[in-house]
């Protein structure tokens, strides 16, 4: 969307409207085939695969059965099938069969260890013991377990896994692409001055000042924003741009990178930190023991208030991980209808009836999505902006929103 | 002042004003519940180190996630 609104300067002619919108038939068009194609060669080859099961089945599918016999056709199970895309993975699934395998990278109490992905799976997904230089490894529920040669798990080795993921990738591609499009950015500026912004500035720039302005200013106040205004906004691109980046479904999008708790836990660990290291007395005083209030009432209110202190970065995580997460769920169970109607591939009126309406829904959570994504990026922001607001204001005097 | 797409600036604080009060007031329900739940949990958890045979510490921690639930949201409510 910002390419393209940034390629028609910011606004968008009657004809490339047009062609837009010709555009999202042709490949609304392709997403209508796509599903059928795959479960049809799912089914043609009937080869168990955890994406596109092969078995006649509902979404009601019981986990033990799915587990069963490895070459055994599985059934379609979608909470399976969303779980597992919306969760990290070792190998970046392309399409059918076909996976980019990812470095793995260990830490185990016997020193590093270096691998391909791809060696912790065979040609059908499944997961296979590696052998390493210091133990035997094997990807279950992409975790990555040390093993003994019976296939046990090796309980007193010790590692920890520091591969670069599919989510890791996604987090440094974001990282380098924001690095290139701003320091491209403040180059333009440096070189023409203050003049009307070209290019993407064009389009940045509106933003990167309603984040000064509506977010900033207004929530920290005239006198310190300056200090946090990096922060924030880094805050609110990268956020921005990696809730886009996983509503594109194709390689190489498609990460849940912000949908993953990690990464809101980072964020908000680091506004917790500025909050906690840039509070002044008066925040401190309000806590430890707040003006006009009984020594009594006192007893109850300070550990509130210091647990207050904790807890609103908590709160600030769980909102961008639910909201990011939920959103994928949601899209995925829309798509899931079409493989659950159909009987994957079995029965083809139910899945062409419910392939035109669960695209349609697809479609549409996935522009709500859209707006979701900014939205959010806007609201942890705004509510780090409002922390950071209440831990650097004055007296009662500098009232903030 | 007039922003870069031709929205002013009144404008463009009346589109946010919602989105606004949707961050600060939907905020303060994910902290309701994660007071009552850091509550619970924790005298759950310290009643399950004691093992006492009267369960004190959950009890407080209800008490406690309550109030703090309440006097967030008494806080925020009183803001401008």
């Amino acid at each position: 969307m910002a390419t393209f609104a940034a390629a028609n300067g910011g606004t968008l002619a009657p004809m490339s409207l047009k062609r837009l919108l010709y555009n999202t038939f042709l490949f609304l068009g392709a997403l209508c085939v796509a599903p059928f194609a795959m479960a049809q060669e799912g089914a043609a080859h009937g080869i168990p695969d955890s994406t596109e099961a092969t078995a006649h089945s509902t979404a009601t599918a019981h986990e033990e059965e799915a587990h069963g016999s490895a070459h055994a056709p599985e059934k379609f199970n979608a909470g399976k099938l969303i779980m597992e895309h919306i969760g990290d993975a070792h190998s970046w699934h392309l399409w059918g069969h076909t996976s980019l395998p990812l470095p793995v990278i260990l830490w185990t109490d016997k020193g590093m260890e270096c691998f391909s992905s791809g060696k912790l799976m065979d040609e059908h997904h499944h997961a296979v013991p590696c052998q390493g230089a210091h133990y035997t490894y094997l990807l279950e529920h992409e975790k990555i377990q040390a093993v003994h040669t019976d296939g046990s798990v090796n309980e007193t080795a010790k590692l920890i896994d520091f591969s670069l993921t599919k989510n890791a990738a996604t987090l440094i591609a974001a990282c380098v692409l924001l690095l290139v499009v701003f320091i491209g950015m403040a180059r333009g500026y440096a070189q023409r001055g203050v003049s009307a912004p070209k290019g993407l500035a064009k389009f940045l720039e509106p933003i990167v000042l309603f984040v000064r302005d509506d977010i900033a200013k207004s929530a920290i106040g005239e006198k310190h924003y300056k200090r946090f205004l990096p922060y924030l906004l880094t805050l609110f691109f990268f956020i921005w741009s990696l809730n886009l980046i996983g509503l594109i479904p194709i390689f190489p999008f498609g990460a849940n990178v912000t949908g993953n708790i990690v990464t809101p836990l980072v964020l908000a660990a680091i506004t917790f930190l500025i909050v906690t290291f840039a509070a002044n007395r008066h925040y401190w005083r309000h806590i430890f023991a707040m003006p006009g209030i009984p020594a009594a009432v006192l007893v109850i209110l300070t550990p509130i208030e210091i647990m207050g202190h904790f807890i609103r970065p908590i709160v600030l995580m769980v909102r961008l991980f639910a909201n990011i997460m939920a959103g994928h769920i949601v899209l995925l169970v829309f798509f899931c209808l079409i493989f659950i109607f159909s009987k994957n591939g079995e029965s083809l009126i139910g899945g062409y009836a419910t392939s035109p309406f669960a695209l349609a829904f697809t479609i549409f959570i996935n522009c709500l999505e859209l707006l979701v994504g900014a939205l959010q990026a806007y609201v942890f922001t705004l509510l780090t902006s409002i922390y950071i607001g209440t831990a650097v204001a004055g007296g009662h005097d500098d009232h903030h929103h | 002042m007039k922003l870069e797409d031709g929205i002013d600036k009144e404008e463009l604080e009346e589109i946010t004003g919602p989105a606004k009060s949707y961050a600060r007031f939907g905020a303060l329900g994910i902290q309701m519940v994660a007071f009552l739940a850091v509550g619970v949990i924790g005298g759950r958890w310290l009643d399950g180190k004691l093992a006492w045979k009267f369960p004190l510490f959950t009890l407080l921690g209800v008490a406690f996630g309550l109030l703090g639930s309440i006097w967030f949201l008494f806080k925020e409510a009183k803001r401008k």
